[in-house]
């Protein structure tokens, strides 16, 4: 409307007082002109992480300077300490190579201890279980029986109460050896002594 | 082959545990008595050991080091290895060049009679009664000895008649026990 109203003014001044409205060619070219657009789109490119924010660096210790943020550091004496130095190369030039000497076969060598396994005692288990028929003894029971053993070389005997084992020494420098012996470990009953020890020789069968 | 003459018997053992190797070598006569004894001190590979030698480092310690280096130093050559490894038989035999077994104790009832030797559902493997009055022993042999077995038998009988044929293996344990004892005070 308002268009239309300053339309007929300008025709009527133009009649009446022969008025010529004359414009602006560049403001004429400016409103008939296309206004051009790109047809290329702009990528905006975001992370999808979010955005990591340093707030404050943190050092170590370092000599007397307490830890302290990055920026109350800078500008300090802290920062005299640090020195650049020119990298050189000159110290590969020398790398000393180490022979690793193997020595597990000398750490292998074996003793002699002749004397070491002499002073450790024979053992020998009680056999009672494997009798197939149990001697029979007068007042008295058969507890334990042990063989065979060379009596007269024997030189020290103990029995191992935990293990029920008897331990004994043989004396190896001993020439006579002597016969081969069972021995009986007998509980007796109404005795003064209620065990008692017996040597059968070992050629006389007991089982 | 066996030589009965002198009735020696050895017995021989090589440990592995804690991370060590320790081995010893016991020749005893036909009663138990000790001919000769010889031991090493536990070798204990260093961790650069380990890394260089690898898996052949078990192998290497037990045959070519302490196997060989016990067997060359016994004085006295028994008539029979009993071994208590069976991974030992085959070196013992080949360095020694003497006959080996391993020799085990067994939970099965007594065979009928002393002496009596029978195979077992495993090759190379039997049972020997080697005297009237204990459970059967296990005899392990290799396979170029199995023909050998009652030759071995007959040995191990006539041993057992004046010994107790498993009992040195325990005494060679208290003795390295009483080194290793000795050593560390």
């Amino acid at each position: 409307m308002p268009r239309i109203i300053a339309e007929i003014g300008r025709k009527l001044s133009r009649i009446f007082l022969g008025r010529i409205v004359v414009r602006d060619l560049g403001a004429l070219k400016r409103e008939n002109s296309a206004a051009v657009m790109t047809h290329f789109r702009q990528v905006d490119v975001k992370p999808l992480r979010t955005e990591a924010r340093v707030g404050a660096a943190l050092f170590v210790q370092w000599r007397s300077a307490r830890p302290k943020s990055a920026g109350s550091i800078l500008g300090t004496n802290a920062l005299k300490n640090f020195k650049v130095h020119r990298a050189t190369m000159r110290s590969i030039k020398k790398c000393r190579v180490a022979q690793y000497k193997f020595t597990l076969e000398r750490r292998a060598a074996p003793r002699r201890a002749m004397g070491r396994i002499n002073r450790v005692p024979s053992t020998r288990r009680n056999r009672l279980n494997f009798l197939k028929k149990q001697p029979k003894f007068e007042r008295s029971s058969l507890l334990a029986l042990y063989s065979p053993i060379f009596q007269e070389k024997v030189t020290k005997s103990a029995l191992d109460k935990s293990s029920g084992n008897l331990l004994f020494w043989y004396d190896s420098e001993r020439v006579k050896v002597g016969g081969k012996y069972h021995l009986l470990l007998l509980r007796v009953f109404g005795g003064e002594a209620p065990l008692k020890w017996v040597w059968l020789p070992a050629d006389k069968k007991i089982s | 082959m066996l030589d009965k003459g002198r009735q020696l018997i050895g017995y021989l053992t090589v440990d592995s545990r804690e991370n060590y190797f320790r081995g010893a070598a016991l020749v005893t006569d036909s009663r138990g008595i000790p001919t000769d004894f010889r031991y090493t001190e536990p070798v204990r590979p260093t961790k650069l050991e380990r890394i260089l030698y690898g898996s052949a480092l078990d192998i290497y310690l037990r045959e070519d080091i302490i196997l060989d280096n016990l067997l060359s130093a016994i004085d006295t050559k028994p008539a029979l290895w009993l071994l208590a490894d069976e991974g030992l038989i085959g070196p013992v035999q080949k360095l020694s060049k003497l006959p080996a077994v391993v020799l085990e104790t067994s939970s099965r009832s007594p065979l009928e009679t002393s002496g009596q030797c029978e195979p077992t559902a495993e090759q190379g493997v039997f049972m020997l009664q080697a005297d009237n009055i204990s459970a059967p022993l296990r005899i392990t042999v290799s396979d170029e000895n199995i023909s050998k077995i009652s030759q071995f038998a007959q040995l191990l009988t006539e041993t057992a008649e004046d010994m107790e044929l498993m009992e040195p293996f325990s005494r060679i344990e208290r003795a390295l026990e009483a080194v290793a004892e000795a050593e560390s005070k």
